[in-house]
């Protein structure tokens, strides 16, 4: 068949292209455990990657901080002004905090939110692609990381989610991501909704009530309704908006971690079990 | 042998690009180093060579990084195998050739992408998107294609040259 043969290997392209797309729809979402193969390459490329990105970031720093010499004086006098205030600020906290036990041991109340147990970690890599903001981590199977943990970053900020993990490394599917959403709460009205990532490294809370009061400069922190401890800050909001028509509110949210310069991450390992 | 040096260069650019190439994004975008060796290969060798080269790259690609496996494969796969199909025709070792197929191919590769995208039930505004990405894309890949090709294509007929040899001895 010598028309056959001239066609094969356009033929042989083909099913390779339908083998991918299956590929993708099976492994698509995460959560899934990483294949051997998979997590031998991985371990393989860790820790040339780890010394890659640490040079790329110590050079970039280098830059940053030749920029900011002008500005250091001024910064720190603010900076300064704010630790005298913050200072002042924590004596009251103690106190409240004191108080709240106080209260909840006469009341005896439950408090089933216990301390969030983190794992610290080093990035090794960030995608590729400018499609997708996923990153990779140097702790893996190894520390006892599963997919669903959260990650924050170094000053306790959400930056994402861990999807899959290999033997001494893992994906992190970042909140910034089109694909992430995390139940999240404005901590000072209660407002519930759903935080997504937008395409610019922003994200937006979708699904908030008419009636929500949230209002710019409110703090978003994730919620109890979702598999990830509540409390941890996701940023702040920008603005509200309300398309006409629409019986919703959105928020645009500025996230509190830095995307740009993440080095070292701390992974949280308590995880619930119920909910997404 | 000398073959292999071409998959190692493809591995040390999937690297590169997930660590250094990191900071050298202008506008928010990276340039795609991975597409354009692979698709400079392509244009120089043939489609056959499209098909090894593409899957190895883009399977490491998805391997390492990707939350679904395939979706940068898929593209590769596609653009450098046209791609490589079409180099017949037309005069391979000339860096304005290059260039043109570069642009076209960059932005076909974040159609496809795009278009996988849609098929995941991704949340994204297609037109800006479009210009956002794929074609400040495409330009950053064409001057990289512009000031590189002439060492890519040095550097293939080395690879060559040593496969002729070969054949010579036997």
């Amino acid at each position: 068949m010598p028309r056959f043969s001239k066609y094969k290997q356009v033929i042989f392209v083909f099913f390779i292209a339908v083998a991918l797309i299956a590929a993708m729809a099976y492994s698509y979402g995460g959560g899934r455990d990483v294949t051997k193969p998979e997590s031998f390459a991985g371990s393989i490329f860790a820790p040339v990657q780890k010394t890659l990105y640490k040079t790329g970031n110590y050079i970039s720093n280098f830059i940053r901080s030749i920029k900011e010499i002008g500005t250091l004086r001024e910064t720190n006098n603010k900076l300064q002004n704010e630790v005298e205030k913050l200072k002042k600020d924590n004596i009251k906290l103690q106190e409240l905090i004191n108080e709240n036990q106080r209260l909840k041991q006469a009341l005896e109340f439950k408090d089933k939110n216990s301390e969030i147990v983190t794992k610290s970690a080093t990035i090794i890599g960030k995608n590729p692609g400018n499609w997708f903001n996923t990153f990779n981590i140097d702790i893996g199977t190894n520390e006892g990381i599963k997919p669903g943990m959260a990650v924050l970053d170094e000053k306790g900020n959400m930056i994402g989610e861990v999807t899959n993990v290999g033997s001494n490394w893992s994906k992190v599917l970042s909140i910034v991501d089109r694909d992430s959403s995390v139940s999240a709460i404005d901590i000072r009205t209660r407002d519930n909704g759903i935080v997504r990532g937008d395409s610019n490294g922003g994200l937006i809370m979708i699904y908030l009530p008419l009636d929500a009061e949230l209002i710019e400069g409110d703090i978003i922190t994730t919620s109890d309704m979702s598999k990830f401890p509540k409390g941890l800050i996701i940023g702040k909001v920008l603005k509200v908006t309300k398309e006409p028509g629409s019986l919703l509110k959105q928020a645009v949210i500025k996230p509190s971690a830095d995307f740009e310069r993440l080095e070292y991450v701390l992974v949280v390992t308590n995880i619930k079990n119920t909910g997404k | 042998m000398r073959i292999i040096y071409k998959y190692l260069l493809v591995l040390l650019l999937i690297i590169l690009q997930s660590t250094l190439f990191q900071y050298i994004s202008f506008f928010g975008v990276k340039p795609d180093t991975v597409l354009v060796v692979i698709l400079s290969f392509s244009l120089l060798n043939g489609q056959t060579e499209a098909i090894y080269l593409s899957l190895f790259g883009g399977l490491f690609q998805d391997i390492l990084f990707n939350n679904a496996i395939g979706v940068s494969t898929l593209p590769l796969l596609l653009v450098s195998y046209v791609s490589g199909i079409i180099s017949k025709n037309v005069f391979k070792e000339s860096t304005f050739v290059a260039s043109v197929f570069v642009f076209i191919g960059t932005i076909v590769y974040n159609l496809i992408i795009m278009f996988s995208m849609v098929l995941m039930k991704y949340h994204f505004d297609f037109a800006a998107n479009f210009t956002d990405i794929a074609i400040k894309q495409a330009i950053y890949n064409t001057v990289i294609i512009i000031i590189f090709y002439k060492y890519i294509v040095i550097f293939n007929r080395y690879i060559n040259d040593s496969r002729k040899s070969l054949f010579k001895d036997m």
